[in-house]
């Protein structure tokens, strides 16, 4: 059992082995990738132009991976809260297709709350075939240890 | 095109190391609410309404003229630019209304084969955005992934 850590919010002790209730979403639709191009500047045409992505030997646009990464981070943040994501990393393991519902999902990985106030965290986004599409990690610390004696 | 990513790979060797020139950059209310609503595709009722998302910075790096200036100069085709990992260290909170600079690194360069995507030129720009005391806040690693044609 882990030791409660002094000033750290007693409502949310996160352990290794604890898992993100999974959430669907989707399927990002071509409208999904113009906002999300004009929004972040990435303007590649692959993601919403279906004759220049078939013109480069796809089989039509993709979604854009940040996208779906953006919406994977933001879903750590609200299953993590009130701790506060300090690392995060997205690896891109397949293309996203447009008709595609994909679940997103999280495990606690790296306990370390008996010594240091963080946990670390796996998460995917995958089809609803199991194919993952992103895999991704985090770090994140609670609260009361930030200004303090952790960055 | 094997040959053609390492020519390249060649062109972009001599950036290697090279510091890009920075640019500042304002966090605007209207550009955060764009970025914010492009990520609210259908299930993801997760994302918060009032905090900026963990990935915006991103943006900030696809908006910099001399991360796009490389590119070219480097010669790459951005219509088979996708992106590779992405990783972010936040150490501080980005804040409406403040003005950031943004400094860029040509950090690494890999020529590699993938079994799905074929063979590939990776390029990682590093990014550091330092708030107007010159303290930073976010270290972020940009990986883009030059696709091979006809692979």
């Amino acid at each position: 059992m882990n030791k409660k850590l002094e000033g750290v919010d007693s409502q949310k002790n996160f352990k290794k082995g604890d898992c993100a209730i999974e959430r669907q979403i989707g399927p990002i639709n071509l409208q999904n990738n113009v906002r999300y191009a004009g929004a972040s500047g990435d303007f590649n045409p692959i993601h919403f132009d279906h004759d220049m992505a078939r013109s480069l030997g796809f089989p039509g646009v993709f979604v854009m991976g940040m996208l779906p990464g953006a919406i994977l981070g933001e879903f750590a943040k609200d299953w993590l809260s009130p701790l506060i994501i300090k690392y995060l990393k997205f690896r891109f393991t397949d293309k996203i297709w447009p008709q595609e519902m994909l679940t997103l999902g999280g495990e606690i990985v790296k306990d370390h709350s008996s010594s240091t106030p963080l946990v670390e965290a796996d998460l995917w986004m995958k089809t609803s075939d199991g194919l993952i599409k992103i895999m991704a990690s985090c770090t994140a610390f609670y609260p009361d240890s930030i200004d303090k004696k952790y960055p | 095109m094997t040959g053609s990513l390492q020519s390249l790979l060649m062109k972009a060797k001599p950036f290697l190391g090279h510091e890009l020139a920075s640019f500042p950059w304002r966090v605007e209310e209207g550009q955060i609410t764009q970025f914010r609503n492009s990520l609210l595709v259908d299930g993801a009722d997760f994302i918060s309404k009032r905090e900026i998302p963990l990935t915006y910075s991103m943006s900030m790096n696809l908006w910099g003229i001399p991360h796009l200036q490389l590119l070219k100069n480097i010669g790459l085709d951005t219509n088979y630019l996708v992106h590779g990992e992405q990783s972010f260290e936040l150490i501080k909170p980005l804040l409406v209304g403040h003005s950031y600079i943004i400094s860029q690194i040509l950090s690494d360069l890999l020529l590699k084969r993938s079994s799905k995507f074929g063979h590939m030129l990776l390029l990682t720009i590093q990014s550091v955005i330092s708030d107007s005391q010159g303290t930073i806040v976010i270290r972020q690693n940009h990986t883009s992934i030059q696709l091979g044609k006809n692979e």
